[in-house]
């Protein structure tokens, strides 16, 4: 299993270093200054510009630029936001407890609910309500996720009137008291709930699929044979089998949750990495852009190994190459 | 009885040894009822969208400040939105724009990731370690960032530049799929001959087993319509699809993003909201469907 670890993470290093030359490319497409952040992206005075871009060594060649940003990656240094008037480390600092706490919610919402609805189906196939769960699954996979936030926005902001449609605090709460956590966590629960329950179908639909397959299993036979208690076969002996599976899926919420926060963000304007994207896009504040490109990258990246790392435990055949 | 018998057993034979994979698939989809309502139902929406210039009640790029936000009614059966345009004729000229992005992009994925699985699966060794590792590097990019990204470097490049960047990062899962089924189509017999005989690999592979990892291909275009629909709505939610001007599904929603809008103007957000699920759930039905006419093992 070392062995395996050690040789995943040396496989990382080249596609970083790939990844860090593409991320690098954009920066150089991109509109205004996207290494260091210091022109003035709505300046278009020709003159400014490029006395900026020489003593910024923009003018420099690629090669050189390159080796320069990278090295200020290393040491921390990924440019100031020109917007915000501050360094890029802490703008994005700024938003990414939002980021978490609805990437923590969202996936706590996505086990609980196909745990539930997977299990039941899976022990009711060919049932009305496994029908229904099933009918479920297809809407969630159909609907686009900005048009789920924007329907959960009309019922339950709107219409219920049970959360807030945006933001992610309410005004006047002080920080450090229960009130401001739980107005976090309520701020955070709508986009993290849509978020969540988009990603569910496909979990139920293996969750319930596995189960009916193990439950005509000879262990299954066995446990019945010998009277135990139906509760407890599925329960103990199918679940057990069928959780394994979806463990290895963990990696890859990583990757949709990525994409996913970036239109949920925006439709609730929720402060977070997405929306910050996004604005920073539209103002062209191309060094916290070409930052937070990167760092999802990387972490895409992370979630992948996590993914191939954890089904190397549990199906020990993937070790061995 | 037992001649009864034996005759039947000779017609289904018979009928057995006429039937093409081909066949039978059709057969099965075409009394898989969900899958024929799909069908219809998405021929129907594209046909609808591709009239538009014929069949819409409005100019869709007319603006008519005197009828902002105004609700349903006789004129207008779904009201018009915040520039005084109809919400109809948007509704039409807006699947146009959304399902051509949808089928050109699908089409151009199915390109691309044929072409490089089919020919990483048929030569393997380098060949195909030096596809899969650059096809595994493209897939660990966020697609949707990177989409959104490199479309705001070329925002004013217009439908084209959209089109080209979600299809050079949208192919990786149909190349991975056409690999894994071109190998193990590889191993028959019929390959081997094939090759003996001094067919060259273009030829092979186009002649022997495109033909046989088809019904794969199809089930992921399915799917890859999908996808694609999605992407394009969502970038132009985003505001980085379709230039603001033309009308898009996408394009429609973005106006959802004041929730004023939400709140009080259902109509505005509703009919496409509306048209871009239920053509995604036709589509998903339709891919079910095939996939399950194909499947020999299912006994609908």
């Amino acid at each position: 299993m070392l062995i395996y670890t050690l040789r995943r993470i040396l496989i990382m290093i080249p596609i970083l270093v790939m990844i860090s030359i593409v991320v690098f490319a954009l920066a150089i497409a991109m509109p205004g200054d996207a290494l260091s952040g210091q022109i003035d992206p709505t300046s278009s005075n020709p003159e400014y510009i490029e006395e900026m871009r020489e003593r910024l060594g923009l003018n420099d060649p690629y090669h050189v630029q390159y080796g320069r940003w990278v090295a200020g990656i290393l040491q921390w240094d990924f440019g100031r936001s020109f917007v915000h008037r501050m360094d890029v480390t802490e703008v994005i600092g700024q938003r990414l407890p939002n980021t978490i706490l609805l990437s923590v919610m969202s996936l706590i919402i996505t086990y609980i609910l196909a745990f539930l609805m997977g299990r039941y189906a899976g022990r009711n196939p060919y049932t009305i309500g496994d029908y229904s769960i099933q009918g479920l699954n297809y809407l969630m996979l159909a609907i686009p996720s900005f048009v789920a936030a924007i329907f959960a926005i009309f019922i339950f902001s709107f219409q219920l009137g049970w959360f807030p449609a945006t933001g992610s605090i309410s005004s006047g709460v002080t920080p450090g008291t229960l009130e401001y956590y739980l107005s976090r966590i309520k701020h955070a629960a709508l986009p993290a709930l849509v978020l969540g329950a988009l990603t569910t179908a496909s979990y139920t639909q293996f969750l319930r699929n596995d189960i009916i397959e193990s439950s005509q299993k000879d262990y299954v036979r066995t446990a019945r044979a010998k009277g135990t208690s139906e509760n407890r076969i599925y329960n103990k002996h199918i679940l057990r089998n069928s959780i394994i599976p979806i463990v290895t899926l963990f990696g890859f919420d990583i990757a949709s949750i990525i994409g996913g926060a970036v239109i949920i963000e925006t439709v609730f304007t929720y402060p977070g990495i997405g929306q910050l994207l996004i604005t920073s896009i539209e103002r062209r504040d191309s060094a916290v852009v070409i930052t937070i490109t990167l760092m999802l990258s990387i972490s895409t990246l992370i979630g992948n190994l996590i993914a191939d790392l954890v089904y190397g435990i549990v199906d020990p055949r993937i070790r061995v190459e | 009885m037992t001649a009864n018998n034996n005759q039947n057993a000779e017609a289904l034979k018979k009928s057995a040894k006429k039937q093409s994979p081909w066949a039978i698939a059709r057969r099965k989809l075409l009394r898989n009822k969900l899958a024929m309502i799909s069908i219809s139902f998405l021929v129907l929406v594209t046909i609808l969208s591709f009239l538009a210039p014929y069949i819409a009640p409005f100019d869709p790029f007319r603006v008519d400040i005197t009828n902002r936000n105004a609700m349903p009614s006789g004129t207008h059966w779904l009201g018009t939105d915040n520039s005084g345009r109809d919400i109809v004729s948007l509704l039409l000229y807006g699947g146009r724009t959304s399902l051509t992005i949808g089928f050109v992009s699908m089409m151009a994925v199915v390109l691309i990731g044929t072409t490089v699985g089919s020919i990483a699966g048929f030569y393997g060794g380098w060949v195909d370690a030096v596809l899969m590792r650059f096809t595994d590097f493209v897939m660990n990019f966020p697609f949707l960032v990177f989409v959104i990204v490199l479309a705001s470097i070329f925002r004013d490049a217009g439908i084209w530049a959209l089109i080209i960047v979600i299809s050079l990062l949208g192919w990786t899962g149909a190349a991975r799929v056409v690999r894994s089924k071109t190998m193990s189509e590889k191993e028959n017999e019929y390959v081997m001959a094939a090759i003996s005989i001094g067919g060259t690999p273009f030829k092979i592979i186009r002649k022997h087993l495109l033909p046989n990892v088809m019904t794969t291909i199809i089930v992921q275009a399915t799917l890859l319509l999908a996808v694609m629909i999605v992407a394009e709505t969502a970038l132009s939610f985003l505001g980085f699809g379709v230039p603001s001007g033309t009308p898009s599904w996408g394009n429609m929603l973005q106006e959802a993003r004041q929730p004023h809008v939400i709140r009080s103007m259902w109509w505005i957000w509703i009919p496409p909201a509306f048209a871009i699920t239920f053509t995604i759930l036709s589509i998903n039905f339709i891919g079910e469907g095939i996939k399950d006419a194909f499947n020999p093992k299912s006994v609908r």
